[in-house]
């Protein structure tokens, strides 16, 4: 707290990067679910692309996922993190220049995606579909982000480096690693390439990658999103000091050795499937060390939940958090993965980690974010704020007990046997059974992106509205 | 041990970072380019 007391206030931030990433975070969130729920359409009616094969699910659904993680959630983390890095470091950001090509490269990869994935130009491999050329200025926009974030950190005129930045540092040296590692491969035209490493080991690689640049980057980077917005918003310190130090080394060391659970009952060893196994099911402890952490900041805070949307979408990401990565543990265990796998409950943990945790963890903190960068005395109407809590909420609650339902089922329908041996279900059986739940968790996506929509209403009018604007005076205070 | 030497060097953190990232894909990933052969 001493340094809070002692905050220079003649530093001149830089924010026009960050206005823009933030908007175009929120952009990219509305397009991506847009597009997440155009393809759980699909699966209500199936011909619904029209025999179109740009607008087929298997084309459209990593468009989704590339959109929300890398567009939404990416630019998210991207915004935060220049905010962050300046004001817990007291100092301008460094490499201005390089900070806004950051910015139009990554809108670039964006569109690039927008474009190259509905053509069926992908690796293949899952979060890392990006073609070469593609992966390769990823590969370039990524390393000068790390440049601008560390170049600014590495200026502080504070002498400690700040928690919030610790995961920030972790979560972007660790996906430059991940991304170059698992993107080796032998171009063989301009848009089709295939991965150097030969079965097994290229699943290995893969799982290594893409359970940690999704699954360490959509907790270690909003973990330090959380350990800025939420202090910051209930005004509270960070409960424990000593427990975000154990719970930091402990979650990204443990965090990169659970990959091999996607591959339960593969061709990959007995012994890494085991490993795997056992690393996901310690990796519960540092797990849930961030989320007491974040919980117990609101000590002294509570009451703030009557009134404070804000604070709402916080304790609701945290225990979303909490239950996603319980989930996620449990659902590693051999047995239990051997009725989850390939089934929809996948479909909801994901979605209970994707939209509790990192969409709310993300909205709260650009809630926070828009009046402070954009020197407003606040959000233009705590009313929306609060709808769209609501709706965000109810939408996720939906879609994952729509996921739960049916992935359980799925699995169970799967393996039932009669007496003589024989499977008890044919597979269509299963799907038509399942199509309830598609209409239900349609439904939860469709609540979900209204409330995104609202967002960027809000948002738009806290811009635009006069009277928010805060005098000369007041803008010291902030 | 203190955390506070980790804390005020940038440059220390990062490549205990890296360090620490790096172990799992070292035990679980090399040893897969070499297989035992079964047949």
């Amino acid at each position: 707290m001493n340094t809070l007391n002692n905050l220079k206030t003649d530093i001149q931030y830089e924010y026009k990067v960050i206005k823009q990433l933030t908007i175009m975070a929120i952009f990219w969130g509305i397009i991506g679910m847009s597009i997440g729920v155009f393809v759980a359409s699909e699966l209500v009616w199936p011909d619904l692309n029209n025999g179109i094969s740009w607008l087929s699910f298997g084309r459209l659904r990593p468009l989704h996922t590339n959109i929300v993680i890398f567009g939404f959630g990416a630019t998210a983390l991207m915004a935060t993190s220049f905010y962050v890095a300046q004001r817990t470091c007291q100092t301008t950001l460094a490499f201005k220049n390089l900070a806004s090509f950051v910015f139009w490269g990554w809108q670039f990869v964006l569109i690039l995606a927008l474009i190259t994935l509905p053509l069926g130009i992908t690796t293949t491999k899952e979060y890392a579909e990006l073609e070469w050329p593609i992966a390769l200025i990823i590969a370039v926009v990524w390393i000068s982000y790390a440049i601008v974030y560390f170049g600014t950190v590495a200026k502080r005129t504070v002498s400690h480096i700040y928690v919030a930045n610790w995961f920030y540092g972790a979560f972007i040296i660790t996906v430059t690693l991940l991304h170059v590692v698992n993107h080796l491969s032998l171009p063989v035209t301009f848009t089709k390439s295939y991965s150097i490493y030969p079965g097994a080991v290229d699943a290995m690689v893969q799982w290594w990658y893409g359970h940690n640049a999704v699954g360490f980057l959509l907790t270690a980077g909003f973990l330090g999103m959380m350990y800025y917005f939420v202090p910051i918003q209930v005004k509270r310190p960070i409960y424990s000091y000593r427990l975000s130090i154990v719970h930091f080394w402990a979650l990204i060391g443990i965090y990169m050795w659970a990959g091999a659970h996607h591959l339960h009952y593969s061709a990959l060893p007995d012994w890494v499937q085991s490993i795997g196994m056992v690393f996901s099911l310690m990796l519960l402890a540092p797990s849930w060390g961030g989320m007491i952490n974040g919980i117990m900041t609101f000590s002294g805070a509570w009451h703030k939940l009557k009134t404070d949307p804000i604070s709402r979408f916080f304790i609701v990401c945290l225990t979303f958090y909490g239950m996603s990565t319980f989930e996620g543990s449990f659902m590693a265990i051999k047995t239990v993965n051997s009725l989850s796998h390939n089934t929809d409950w996948t479909i909801g943990h994901v979605h209970s980690g994707a939209l509790g945790w990192v969409s709310m963890i993300s909205i709260g903190s650009i809630y926070v974010l828009i009046p402070r960068i954009f020197d407003k005395r606040d959000m233009y109407s705590i009313k929306l704020m609060n709808v769209h809590f609501w709706l965000a909420t109810t939408g996720t609650l939906l879609y994952v007990t729509a996921m739960w339902i049916s992935g359980i089922m799925q699995g169970l329908m799967w393996r039932a046997i009669d007496d003589d041996g024989t499977l008890t279900y044919a597979f269509i059986e299963v799907v038509i059974a399942s199509h309830p739940f598609y209409i239900m968790r349609l439904f939860g996506g469709i609540l979900f992106l209204f409330g995104m929509i609202i967002m960027a209403y809000n948002v738009a009018m806290t811009i635009k509205e006069k009277t928010l604007e805060l005098s000369k005076n007041e803008k010291v205070m902030v | 041990m203190k955390h506070e030497i980790i804390e005020k060097n940038l440059g220390l953190m990062g490549i205990l970072i890296f360090l620490v990232v790096s172990v799992a894909g070292l035990v679980e990933i090399v040893p897969l380019f070499f297989p035992i052969r079964c047949s």
